[in-house]
């Protein structure tokens, strides 16, 4: 059987190598599903959706393979990568917690009769939602096996064929990104703004995909989100690839990659990622928001609580409050959106000005007012204007879509990363940060100040800072497979819940000022 | 340095007694004939009752009631609170231009319900800095100061007396009105969202528990005439408290107010510090849907009290639709408000019916006590209603001292509320 396959890919491939062409010069848009696209010689024309389970990466000496791989042999990846993803990336869990004492509490709390580990509402995260069940591997898929290869690498069979043989290899290594992703379905995640997008559809939400928490799953005991910096978030996974950087020469070189025009990677990923959370957080809000405007049913209307930030309401009372000592933006005991999400952005601003600072002054004042709309329509009454906050979510999400594509193809060396440690710790002075933002400024500048110079850590009094941001914002992430909703939700509440801005502040102004 | 005009007022006062006696021996038949001009110009000031003839006659003594509030009862320091730094944190917070103790947002409720800064009152001097004083809640006192004494006078009926501005106190009834329109509010006078979350404590009311706490400046043998005055107390304090409240969520419908008003729900449903692990989806939600903001605890136990009562169905069932309204995700504004009235009215009609002592509807005490600890183990009940299940049970011990704070139930842990009530099981003990 498995002869008989393998002869038929050999003979595509030999074909498929005969008329490779130029790859087609559509700009590819992110997040979307793939298009079909004007496609390369001979390759599909579109790729075939098939949801296959891991063994088909596993299995035959590929991505779990025990023996350290022959590095004279040239290997895009490292032949460890379902051995990593499955004995310690908290992914492969994703499933499994729907039937944790939390997921079924949730399930009945929520009134979900079924099965809550096949509830779509749950596994377009916890998992894949299924197309159509025509397109599964019988022999392979498994939801069980949760966040697997394909949820993230994609879901198609052309590529899986194409990618996996020693007699395609040369063909299929001299397609471009572009015509992999796009004709074979292989997403391309060495793209940092798409890999940034795809991890923050379920880490953020994503309507189009299904991929929404809600208020309602949140009050029956889902966990909050947190804040997302995609940088650091991929090194707890941990990380089960490396960096373009971190690569050997040739790899580089098939990969569309040249260290000598290339800046540092991570910090790119920061600036990126973060300009990313905002227009997906942005994306949707305003989808909800629309949603729940128009909305006959109540329980489908506005306000979307999850939308909401969630620490607005959700505090202790106290006699003595800090909230009330800082004021507010607009008319007291209105909750307004989630902060973290352009907690980032200024940074974003520093590198898309290129040190301009007639740029930068316009770029910061550009954010600044879509903000200030943003505040406008969430003050304008009790959970908002849903109208206006979706016309004032989409403006600005349109707005940070523009940044992006302006920042594509630019890079960030040295003193391009020092300008951004010095930024945050400028705006960390600036302004009283909430938790999430907090946790942001904090993950982003050790990210930065850890690829700009690794030495960083042991000057005076950084480690002492660092363990403090421990201490206060719990900045590290338990590792292996544990149960996060466990111990470590626990802990990190805690923090959320005794969080003081102004000790944050100190300790931050310790990183920043002997830092860079 | 705070100055109480206690001189002038002293002096004010001996003018008035006298005056006040002469006068009353010309008109002790009639009275004086009210007159049309607004109630805020009839005040006369707390110092007008001072006399230690009259109302000032020293602890313990007859006539000793202006002693009693001026010494130990809080109302008396209303409008001094309103120096104090929460005072100019919330006005801060809010943007409002003028200083609290000129705002007459405030001092309707920390000096007296129809204060209107509009239209000051002459005798403002007198009668703002003396804060929540005898004629905020007895009424505006120029037409009957000068009479109230007389024998005559005692052959009034309340609503002769209403005629000149003294307000029902006596009756059960009456007084219970009165406490709610500050402590739940009215039109006016409302403690909303905005209010709290600038800086104003929250406000949350069960008139039993606060009125035993209240110092008292008048006999309890007096109400103590009638039978189970704590029994009545609860009831008064429920169903008057819910009017209060069910007129208060009609005014809050209206399109002058923001809507939804995040006070007309249970706070600690909300204001709670995010868990890992959370007793209240432990213990589920009931019929509401989670996340959904709770409601209702100003008429929870409204049917509990009702239940000696006949001809209620149509109040329970108003009541029981406004809960399902109010429950939904986004409660609709204009069908909130037609239950809400519709509410209030069907329960006054209900008031109208009862004597103003609540005698004969009031249920045994010891049935009632079991209902509310019944009702506290049963209840997937929000910290509010909890609070009010407590602080009903507490009034209705034995003690002569009761505990008017609950136990901080913000933090909500079912089993320690739990724990807690059940020590009311014994009928002379409280916790």
């Amino acid at each position: 059987m498995a002869a008989t396959r393998r002869s038929v890919l050999l003979l595509l491939a030999m074909l498929t190598i005969l008329f490779v062409g130029v790859a087609a010069m559509t700009r590819p848009t992110h997040g979307d599903p793939p298009r079909p696209v004007a496609h390369e010689g001979d390759g599909p024309a579109k790729p075939t959706k098939l949801y296959f389970g891991v063994v088909a990466c596993s299995t035959g000496g590929c991505h779990d393979n025990p023996v350290t791989p022959n590095q004279k042999d040239i290997l895009l990846c490292n032949y460890d990568e379902v051995r990593i993803w499955s004995k310690q990336d908290k992914h492969r869990e994703a499933n499994k917690v729907l039937k944790s004492e939390r997921g079924l509490q949730m399930a009945k709390l929520l009134g979900i009769k079924g099965d809550i580990a096949k509830e779509p509402s749950c596994i377009s995260c916890h998992g894949v939602l299924v197309e159509d069940k025509k397109y599964i591997h019988e022999e392979s898929f498994d939801l069980a096996e949760g966040v697997s290869c394909g949820a993230c690498h994609g879901y198609a069979s052309e590529w899986v064929d194409q990618h996996s043989t020693f007699l395609q290899r040369k063909k299929w290594r001299a397609l471009s990104r572009k015509v992999k992703e796009n004709q074979y379905g292989m997403r391309d995640l060495w793209d940092p703004e798409k890999r940034a997008t795809l991890c923050a559809s379920c880490h953020i939400g994503n309507s189009a995909e299904g991929k929404v928490v809600t208020h309602a799953m949140y009050a029956a005991g889902h966990p909050p989100l947190p804040s997302v910096e995609l940088s650091t978030f991929s090194d707890a996974m941990p990380r089960h690839w490396k960096y373009l950087a971190e690569k050997p020469a040739n790899v580089q070189k098939i990969l569309e990659f040249d260290p000598a025009k290339s800046g540092l990677e991570r910090t790119e990923f920061v600036v990126i990622s973060a300009l990313v959370a905002f227009r997906e957080s942005m994306k949707l809000l305003a989808t909800q928001a629309e949603h729940g405007a128009e909305a006959k049913d109540p329980d489908q209307s506005w306000p979307e609580l999850a939308q909401f930030d969630c620490i607005a309401c959700h505090h202790d009372l106290k006699s003595d409050s800090w909230r009330q000592k800082r004021g507010y933006a607009g008319k007291p005991g209105r909750p307004m959106m989630r902060e973290w999400a352009s907690a980032l952005v200024p940074i974003a601003l520093i590198h898309a000005s290129k040190g301009e600072t007639e740029r930068e002054k316009k770029l910061s004042k550009e954010l600044a007012d879509k903000l200030k709309e943003l505040t406008a329509a969430f003050d304008a009454q009790p959970f908002g204007e849903p109208k206006r906050v979706a016309k004032t979510a989409r403006d600005a999400a349109t707005w940070a879509d523009g940044l992006l594509s302006g920042l594509r193809s630019t890079s960030i060396d040295r003193t391009g990363a020092k300008n951004l440690l010095v930024g945050l710790g400028r705006e960390a002075r600036a302004r009283t940060l909430d938790f999430d933002s907090a946790r942001q400024f904090a993950w982003a500048f050790r990210a930065i100040q850890t690829e700009a110079d690794p030495s960083w850590a042991k000057r005076e009094g950084i480690a002492a800072a660092l363990k403090e941001l421990e201490d206060q914002l719990k900045l590290d992430f338990p590792k292996g497979q544990v149960e996060i909703a466990k111990d470590y939700l626990k802990e990190s509440l805690e923090r959320l819940n005794n969080y003081e801005p102004q000790r944050f502040r100190s300790a931050f102004d310790v990183l920043s000022k002997n830092g860079n | 340095m705070k100055l109480r005009p206690c001189a002038l007022a002293f002096a004010f006062a001996m003018v008035c007694a006298t005056f006040a006696r002469q006068t009353g021996v010309m008109t002790a038949d009639t009275g004086p004939t009210p007159h049309p001009s607004p109630l805020a110009s009839h005040y006369v000031g707390a110092g007008s009752c001072s006399a230690s003839a009259c109302h000032n006659a020293g602890h313990g003594s007859t006539g000793s009631e202006y002693t009693t509030w001026i010494t130990r009862d809080p109302h008396a320091r209303a409008f001094e609170a309103l120096f104090n730094e929460r005072s100019k944190l919330i006005q801060k917070n809010l943007q409002r231009k003028v200083a609290a103790h000129d705002d007459a947002r405030c001092l309707r409720c920390h000096v007296a319900p129809d204060y209107d800064d509009a239209r000051p009152p002459p005798a403002a001097p007198y009668f703002k800095t003396d804060g929540v004083s005898c004629e905020s809640c007895h009424g505006p006192a120029k037409d009957w100061i000068n009479h109230h004494h007389l024998d005559a006078w005692r052959l009034k009926t309340p609503i002769d007396k209403k005629s000149l501005g003294m307000n029902d106190t006596r009756s059960l009834a009456g007084r219970t009105q009165l406490c709610a329109s500050c402590h739940v509010g009215a039109a006016g006078m409302d403690v909303d969202h905005e209010l709290i979350a600038a800086g104003h404590p929250r406000l949350h009311f069960e008139f039993a528990a606060f009125h035993a706490h209240m110092p008292r400046h008048w006999p309890d043998a007096k109400d103590r005439v009638k039978p189970d005055f704590e029994t009545r107390a609860w009831l008064a304090g429920q169903l008057v408290t819910a009017h209060a409240a069910l007129e208060l969520l009609a005014e809050r419908t209206s399109q002058t107010h923001v809507w939804p008003e995040f006070a007309e729900f249970d706070c600690a449903a909300c204001h709670h510090n995010l868990q890992a692990s959370s007793p209240r989806q432990k213990l589920g939600f009931g019929p509401r849907k989670p996340g959904v903001l709770p409601w209702g605890h100003q008429v929870a136990l409204t049917s509990v009290a009702l239940q000696k009562i006949a001809d209620t169905d149509k109040v329970r069932a108003r009541i029981q639709a406004l809960q399902k309204l109010m429950d939904a995700g986004n409660p609709n504004r204009d069908a909130v408000a037609t239950e809400a009235r519709g509410a209030a009215l069907q329960l006054r009609q209900v008031l109208d019916r009862l004597d103003a002592d609540f005698v004969d509807a009031t249920p045994d005490r010891e049935l009632l006590r079991s209902l509310l600890l019944a009702r506290g183990k049963k209840a997937v009940a929000t910290t509010d209603e909890l609070t009010q299940i407590y602080l009903g049970l507490a009034a209705l011990g034995n003690k002569s001292v009761l505990p008017i704070a609950a136990p901080s139930f913000h933090r909500f842990d079912p089993d320690a509320i739990l724990a807690r009530l059940s020590l009311f099981k014994n009928a002379n003990k409280g916790p």
